[in-house]
């Protein structure tokens, strides 16, 4: 396969390919475990968020995990999360088919399958065509360095914005700040057409909507028995990453909000569980793969909350939505030194009453595994046990998947004092 | 007399152990997995229950561990190998506050605290270097039987160094050092030593406190073991059949298991 070949193609045809791609590698599983009307709404929201992606019309915008959304919403552009593609694939069985092909284009295997997932897609053609690539410095190197190959190979412009290491500082902020006015700028630029602050304020309302719901979720989740299994909570913050500042985003969230609240209310006679309660800390395999319902259903354990599911940042300020943006960028955990990352995990410890810590280190994530063995000394003097779990997220060919559950199972075995 | 039994079914050998209830050992097997887990337990333990002289009817309570545990249908419960290395290598030595266990294709590092509750484990993860199988292997290579591996080694003086973790590769760094007439000794010592630098990685992972109890087949190699006290500077507790400790502790398990249930209905 020919990276050359990328400009060939419209969306319909990516599209097309899409499909054929999928249908060739569609397999029998089992449906997921979801229990809540929010998650299949969620489902929905997602594809007609891709498939929109697809219309020649659209301006689509390749983003980095962390670039706020906010502003693509206001320009009516559509954002599309390249991690988050990348867990799609994995979902829909692709991630093999997509990593093969980046390694025989000279990717490395010692990349991360999530950076090597997004590039076999992009070199078979069926990413829909971005008009534009916004890409934060932090997190992860080699995310900057996936954004400006694509950029060379659909021959698009970059922007890369630089995130400094010192989050606390007010010129950070600042210097974050200005950046996004000046990306602004740029897209102002290409797309000949201004910004529309009425429409800025309006898309930082719907942020702020959606995460007052997913601050409620938060809090109800606090009881015991836990309303809803991690293995399903997982999902929201990080494959909605995408859609802060839509309507569809404060839908799901409100939904959500009402299934866990009449999950609580049922609840409302249930004696505490006793359960083991687990904080599950970055992401889970996105492929077929049962381990977090292995742990819940089979374990008997609650994964009672996931970092990626902390919201971090207050209320946006729709006067200095700029400013706003930037500070919630700055503030999210992994930026900055490892000791802001702990001070956030650490205050969720006695919120959801936290017996254990799962760490699920996806192979190839530099950020996460630095600070394993910090996490894990400072949670020991707290007498909170933590397994380190090395898998990987997108592709599960180079390990055991019966590994990682004797793993987790022994973990669970030596918490509850040898007994299953 | 109540009787229970312990199976370890690992990736290469299937272990049984018949436990009476004053924990004395009745019998035990030790046989070839030979990739039918369930074929090779049920095999296992009539060997066993055989060489106790007993009737299946008379084993009261069943566990099962190792890769192959949930593939049991005979088995009254599951429990992990790591719990079940730890809770034999704690009967035969109360002392024991860190266990090596070195098997087919797994490492474990655990550490117990006073009262032999594991307080932490590591365990390999990408892939099956350093263990049993990478030695079965480098055997096949060099011609040697497997069983003479460990004490040629202690005839070596100057050890080769074999410098890759992945088995295919080192098979053939052992080929090459052949074809360069590198005594065999010395090559054998080459991958004891190897597998001792790996080992001891793993197990600094967690705070490896004396005494050391090392378990699974990979004791039994004389070589192995005298690589891994060079290392650790230290005399490795290995009990007389260190393959059987996961399927004792798995039948120690049964015993306490079987007590708690006739308590229950008593």
């Amino acid at each position: 396969m020919n990276q050359a070949m990328i400009k060939k193609f419209d969306r319909t045809e990516q599209f097309r390919r899409l499909i054929q791609i999928t249908k060739e590698h569609e397999v029998q599983r089992k449906s997921p475990f979801y229990t809540l009307r929010a998650s299949h709404k969620r489902l929905n929201v997602i594809a007609n968020f891709f498939r929109k992606a697809y219309r020649e019309n659209s301006k689509v915008v390749f983003r980095s995990v962390i670039m706020p959304t906010e502003i693509f919403f206001a320009m009516d552009m559509v954002p599309v999360c390249l991690e988050s593609v990348s867990a799609m694939l994995a979902g829909a069985n692709i991630g093999p088919r997509a990593i093969n092909i980046a390694e025989q284009n000279h990717y490395s295997r010692d990349l991360c399958s999530f950076t090597r997932c997004t590039l076999g897609a992009a070199i078979e053609n069926y990413l829909p065509m971005p008009d534009f690539l916004a890409c934060t410095s932090y997190y992860c190197d080699d995310t900057a360095k996936l954004f400006y190959i694509l950029s060379k190979m659909y021959d698009k412009d970059y922007f890369l914005l630089d995130i400094p290491y010192d989050h606390e500082n007010e010129d950070s902020i600042e210097y974050v700040s200005t950046q996004l006015q000046k990306m602004a700028k740029i897209l102002e630029e290409r797309f000949g057409k201004k910004l529309d602050y009425e429409k800025l304020t309006n898309s930082i309302r719907l942020s702020n909507e959606a995460r007052e719901y997913l601050m409620k979720v938060n809090e109800l989740r606090t009881n015991i028995p836990a309303p809803i299994s991690g293995g399903e909570a997982i999902d929201y913050a990080a494959l909605l990453a995408f859609t802060w500042g839509s309507k569809e985003m404060v839908d799901v969230c409100k939904l959500l909000y009402e299934d866990v609240k009449e999950k609580v209310e049922a609840n409302s006679n249930a004696k505490k569980s006793g359960k083991i309660r687990i904080l599950w800390r970055h992401l889970r395999p996105y492929y077929n793969d049962t381990l977090l319902e292995f742990i819940e259903k089979d374990l008997n354990c609650e994964i009672a909350f996931e970092e990626i599911n902390y919201i971090h940042w207050k209320e946006l300020e729709p006067k200095e939505p700029f400013k706003s943006l930037a500070r919630k960028l700055i503030l999210n955990s992994p930026v900055g030194p490892i000791k802001h990352w702990m001070d956030d995990s650490f205050g969720l410890l006695e919120k959801y009453k936290i017996d254990a810590v799962i760490s699920f280190t996806h192979w190839g994530c530099r950020q996460l595994a630095t600070t394993n063995y910090m996490f894990k000394d400072a949670l020991e003097k707290r007498n909170i046990p933590m397994l380190e779990l090395g898998g990987d997220c997108i592709d599960g060919r180079d390990y055991s998947i019966q590994q990682l559950k004797t793993r987790t199972q022994a973990f669970v075995e030596m918490l509850r004092g040898g007994k299953k | 007399m109540i009787l229970v039994a312990g199976l370890d079914v690992g990736s290469l050998s299937s272990k049984t152990v018949v436990l009476d209830q004053e924990k004395r050992i009745l019998s035990y097997d030790i046989s070839l997995t030979s990739g039918d887990s369930s074929g090779a337990a049920e095999s296992s333990f009539n060997k066993a229950i055989d060489k106790a002289g007993i009737q299946r009817d008379n084993i009261s309570y069943i566990v099962a561990t190792g890769y192959g545990r949930d593939n049991i249908p005979f088995a009254d419960d599951e429990v992990t190998e790591i719990t079940c290395h730890a809770a034999g290598a704690y009967f035969l030595y109360p002392d024991a506050r860190t266990v090596l266990d070195v098997g087919g294709q797994d490492s474990k590092g655990i550490s117990l605290n006073q009262g032999g509750q594991i307080s932490d484990f590591v365990m390999n993860d990408k892939c099956a270097a350093g263990t049993g199988r990478f030695i079965e292997v480098m055997a096949q290579a060099l011609g040697v039987p497997l069983e003479s591996m460990g004490g040629l080694s202690q005839e070596s003086l100057n050890p080769t160094v074999i410098s890759s973790f992945c088995t295919v590769f080192a098979e053939s760094e052992v080929v090459s050092l052949v074809a360069e007439g590198r005594p065999k000794v010395d090559i054998i010592r080459g991958i004891h030593e190897a597998i001792a630098e790996r080992t001891v990685t793993l197990l600094s992972k967690i705070k490896m406190i004396e005494p050391i109890t090392m378990t699974g087949g990979v004791a039994k190699n004389k070589g192995v073991v005298s690589a891994l006290q060079r290392r650790l500077k230290l005399k490795l507790n290995i009990p007389q059949e260190p393959q059987i400790v996961g399927a004792l502790g798995a039948a120690l398990i049964a015993l306490k298991a079987f007590s708690k249930k006739s308590d229950g209905h008593s």
